[in-house]
């Protein structure tokens, strides 16, 4: 009989209890499916239960565990994917309506890596439509509702990953996976008091993922713990001919930090300046933590226009990848205002504009590699600004008299900028916000040192219980 | 704006919107240029866009206009060439 604890439990205690055989992959199935089907709804965390497809993962899973064939920490264990990831003969919906009755015919290269590790796919989540890279003003920009944060369901999870966020922190599913452009993984990570790595550009095959940015788009682990992410993380990363951009350097995940090893922080100067004063303060806490195993020493961030590359990269792409919407007037079909008129504006951006951007990009990651490769991460809050309420557009119910940052996909400092160098980054929840909304510490590393950023995070959550704290969700 | 490190870049980054619906509170004004350029929209896309809407694209496309300055401000050389590579015949 499986206790009311286990579906809290982490994936690394799931998959011993499932190893030893204390837990039956069939009866965990069972108990996140219910809770998919009755609590995902409240947060609008779900798009689609795979109830079937499951319960036939799980029988196969425990049979072959009971055969003797252990495939490795995830086997059996239940997890779900953001609607963005295509799924063989099973809704895909980008969150949109214009997609909403999509069926691929084949899986994504995340999924495949996933069922080859014998994890169970339980459902799609919930997304901003079109991945969020269309600019929405709102939480009212997804067919399926609002993203309701676990923490306070009348504030937003963030996105566009707000399924996933809602999901792994109501203890829905066990483990999600998420994708990033531009804040995707890391904001509802931050907001749902998440672990979430942004993994390096091209360490995770894209194929079978909905394109938002040939050039931006990364994929990646939103767990419980930063452990968690590590073992996840093993599953998916590697190369993959069907997606040109990915590496053959490998990956793989140790618990283990070099002996002896005491980490070396960069924080940049005024990274909290402009933060709510409640993100602050948890951000200058986290800093006496951090030094109980780490020398952390002040920077200058490379001054690049971040935020300006980004935005014409985003746009730009992102209009060439729904072009047709823009073409055909279907903007008009989708949810959230901004959404609907933002493609027209991508439609201005000229070559050159776009060229430029692409330019100075190099000059920017180049500068950001030299800065980072002296450091095991620099450090920053995750975002700037808790998540607002769902029933109100983001410059006036976020942020507001604060002296925060506008609160929205990329609005905190470090965010931009590692999207832009395509560099890893993991958040990690450091306390709590304003209305009970969860904060985050990020530590962001240099191209493919997710090892370092998974030790960092292992280190962080051994000197503190914050990813141990439950939602008021029963 | 310099290749150079210097105190206070988050100060600017922090205000520099990244998307422009996440920003619409600080629509700057609308120059010429960018009323000249909603009206490329205005004549391939009106027949979607209400008037209330065109005016808010207008805000958007001046944003565009002023990242792109931004990122003009970098000084580069002919040879700094765009952050990707051409792979004939694939990787």
């Amino acid at each position: 009989m499986l206790s009311n604890d286990a579906v809290w439990s982490s994936v690394r205690e799931l998959g011993d209890a499932i190893r030893t055989r204390k837990v039956s992959p069939v009866e965990l199935t069972e108990a996140y499916l219910k809770r998919l089907e009755t609590i995902g709804p409240q947060l609008n965390a779900v798009v689609t239960v795979t109830r079937e497809l499951a319960m036939t993962q799980a029988r196969a899973a425990e049979k072959e565990i009971m055969a003797g064939k252990y495939r490795g920490p995830l086997h059996g264990i239940p997890w779900g994917a953001k609607d963005a990831f295509a799924t063989k003969g099973i809704l895909t919906t980008w969150g949109t309506a214009p997609y909403k009755n999509q069926v691929p015919d084949y899986d994504a290269a995340i999924v495949t890596s996933l069922h080859d590790a014998g994890a169970v796919l339980i459902g799609k989540l919930a997304m901003v439509e079109l991945v969020g890279g269309l600019g929405f003003d709102s939480a009212d920009n997804s067919f399926t509702g609002p993203g309701r944060t676990p923490w306070n369901r009348d504030y937003f999870t963030g996105g566009s990953s707000s399924g996933p966020g809602a999901a792994t922190a109501a203890a829905l599913v066990a483990f999600s996976i998420g994708g990033e452009t531009g804040g995707s993984i890391l904001q509802p990570s931050s907001h749902c008091g998440l672990s979430g790595i942004r993994t390096t550009y091209g360490r995770v095959s894209r194929y079978g993922a909905v394109t938002l940015c040939w050039t931006l788009d990364k994929i990646g682990p939103m767990c419980r713990t930063a452990d968690d992410c590590g073992l996840v993380l093993n599953a998916i990363a590697g190369y993959d001919k069907r997606d040109e951009a990915t590496t053959r350097r490998k990956f793989t995940y140790t618990t283990k930090p070099p002996k002896g090893k005491r980490f070396k922080l960069a924080l940049p100067r005024g990274a909290a300046e402009r933060a709510q004063p409640e993100v602050a303060a948890n951000f200058q806490k986290s800093l006496e933590v951090l030094k109980s195993f780490a020398d952390v020493e002040e920077v200058d961030f490379p001054d690049y226009p971040y935020n300006a590359i980004l935005g014409t990269l985003l746009r730009a792409e992102g209009t060439a990848a729904f072009r047709d919407l823009v073409d055909t007037g279907r903007m008009r079909e989708l949810q959230n205002h901004a959404d609907r008129i933002n493609g027209y504006i991508g439609m201005t951006i000229s070559a050159v504009d776009y060229l430029q951007a692409q330019r100075v990009r190099r000059l920017a990651r180049v500068a950001l590699d030299e800065q980072l490769a002296k450091y095991d991460a620099m450090i920053g809050p995750t975002i700037t600004a808790v998540s607002g309420p769902v029933d109100q557009p983001f410059n006036q119910g976020q942020g507001r008299g604060t002296g925060a940052a506008p609160a929205g996909p990329g609005a905190t400092p470090l965010t931009p900028a590692g999207n832009v160098s395509g560099t890893p980054a993991l958040t990690v929840p450091n306390g709590f916000g304003r209305n009970n909304i969860p904060t985050g510490l990020q530590f962001m590393g240099s191209a493919w040192s997710e090892s370092t950023l998974l030790a960092l995070g292992n280190a962080w959550q051994e000197a503190t219980d914050w990813h141990k704290k439950r939602p008021p969700i029963s | 704006m310099t290749k150079s490190t210097r105190r206070g870049a988050f100060r600017g980054l922090a205000a520099i919107p990244l998307l422009p619906a996440v920003a619409a509170a600080q629509t700057p004004a609308v120059s010429d240029e960018a009323d000249a350029i909603t009206a490329f929209v205005r004549l391939r896309y009106g027949k979607y866009i209400s008037a209330s809407e065109m005016a808010e694209i207008k805000g958007g496309v001046e944003r565009m206009m002023r990242n792109a300055e931004a990122i003009n401000r970098v000084k580069i050389t002919n040879a700094d060439g765009p952050d990707y590579l051409f792979h004939p015949g694939g990787i």
